[in-house]
């Protein structure tokens, strides 16, 4: 084989004791290192009149807040939840833009890899490493569930899985009523299974158009090394971008939901009767 | 160069060895990569990124966001108060403005009705004056006529009681008679 193609697991490069450092590890401690330094300078620059990197820091922050505040209708909320959503973003967005410079995939070391000597590449995009879009998931999602919980109380943010609360309730009323609350009640068991998957379809789609754009651009290199692959850069760069504003807006879209506190049929009826 | 059957048996390659790695790990997590340990490094390197964006960046520059907003609305309204207080002042102005212009008037009416009465007075003060001194000037002058004439008279009698005198001292020929009464006439002129 002349050209390989990324395998579909993160290789490692090393290990420390039984830790493996794996390509797309040592890409995202990158990522970490770029945000430290950009923290680093930021974090003492509080002028009225803002210049410079505050003045373009500011710029980003107002138009991710105005962006936010279009799902959250709520500047409290917005700020509350923009240290995630934004983290978030930055984060994707600077990973995966990462996996775009120069050397991402080419430069490496010749390992023994499955019985062979191969190039292993030091550097991959950290998103086409499964253990860091999990990682990223299950923070969202689990703290979506904290912050539902803290918000509107513990027993009314079960309520929404498991309508025990519905169901008693239902039972005072009679009739309709408690057929829509067997129905809810069985709903809310597929809330628990939307919950699995929401945490497998955010990990999943990230780590599918990270891995699949790397694999195209090598396939394409492999095909024409020269110009071909440019414009399917340019497209990775939109990529890149596309998917760390649908990860990001899922999150801010699940924290959104599970702080809202939920209306049933039930008190619907009630507040809007005819 | 590559050839498309190649990038296939390539692909073929990747899928068997992944297909080959889930019978060794025997678990999808396996094949899929998922290892605890790099589970939690990359969580913790996500966790850093999080903290340092919200401690460094976000509380720094949204305090200082926060704080030009608030800026800004005072300036805004202090500008909105200050057309206000300037609306007030200037209607306060012309009001004022016109009140003095009217006291000017006033006073400027009143003073030119004085001045004109002053003048008026001064006028009719000096016209009396005037008619007093040519009186007093008349009267003296009349005066003065008839202290001359009694005098005029005085002297005349003088002269005839002399003519007389001389005319008894010398016998008097009707010639000497009629020189003499020239002369005498001649004298009184």
């Amino acid at each position: 084989m002349l050209y390989a193609l990324p395998p579909l697991v993160a290789e490692p490069i090393f290990y420390i004791q039984s830790f493996p450092v794996t390509n797309a590890y040592i890409n995202s401690t990158i990522a970490v290192v770029l945000f430290l330094i950009a923290g680093f300078l930021l974090r003492k620059k509080t002028a009225m009149i803002p210049r410079g990197f505050q003045n373009f820091s500011e710029a980003v922050i107002e138009f991710m807040l105005s962006y936010i505040d279009q799902v959250t209708h709520d500047r409290k909320k917005s700020l509350k939840f923009f240290p995630v959503v934004g983290g978030l973003f930055l984060f994707i967005l600077v990973s995966n833009w990462l996996g775009l410079i120069p050397g991402t995939g080419s430069i490496g070391r010749y390992l023994l890899m499955h019985g062979e000597i191969e190039l292993i590449p030091l550097l991959r995009p950290a998103n086409s490493d499964l253990n860091m879009t999990v990682a990223m998931a299950v923070f969202a999602v689990v703290l979506s569930h904290i912050l539902g919980v803290a918000t509107i109380g513990f027993f009314k943010y079960a309520n929404k899985f498991i309508k025990l609360g519905d169901l008693y309730k239902s039972f005072g009323k009679g009739g309709i009523s408690i057929m829509t609350a067997v129905i809810e009640f069985f709903v809310g068991f597929l809330e628990i299974i939307s919950e699995v998957a929401k945490l497998v379809s955010l990990s999943f789609r990230l780590f599918g158009n990270i891995f699949a754009g790397e694999v195209l651009l090598t396939v394409l290199a492999g095909l024409i090394a020269y110009f071909l692959p440019l414009p399917f850069m340019f497209l990775e760069l939109l990529v890149g971008l596309i998917q760390a504003l649908v990860f990001s807006m899922l999150t801010l879209v699940y924290l959104t939901i599970a702080t809202t506190p939920v209306v049933s049929h039930e008190e619907h009826a009630e507040a809007h009767p005819g | 160069m590559l050839d498309v059957s190649q990038i296939i048996l390539a692909a073929t390659e990747v899928v068997g060895e992944a297909a080959a790695r889930s019978e060794e790990s025997s678990s999808v997590l396996g094949t899929l990569g998922i290892n605890w340990k790099l589970f939690l490094a990359q969580l913790l390197n996500f966790g850093i990124v999080l903290f340092v964006f919200w401690k460094w960046v976000v509380k720094p520059l949204g305090t200082t966001l926060t704080k030009r907003q608030e800026r800004i609305e005072a300036g805004l309204k202090n500008a909105e108060n200050m057309d206000v207080e300037r609306k007030k002042f200037e209607d306060w102005k012309a009001g004022e403005m016109k009140k003095v212009r009217n006291e000017a008037d006033q006073i400027l009416r009143v003073t030119t009705d004085t001045a004109n009465k002053i003048k008026q007075e001064t006028i009719v003060d000096a016209q009396h004056q005037a008619n007093k001194i040519l009186e007093q000037a008349k009267s003296n002058i009349e005066s003065e006529k008839t202290e001359m004439l009694n005098e005029a008279k005085e002297e005349l009698a003088t002269l005839v009681v002399m003519a007389s005198e001389k005319i008894l001292r010398h016998k008097l020929d009707p010639k000497k008679d009629h020189e003499l009464i020239s002369q005498s006439m001649k004298g009184m002129k």
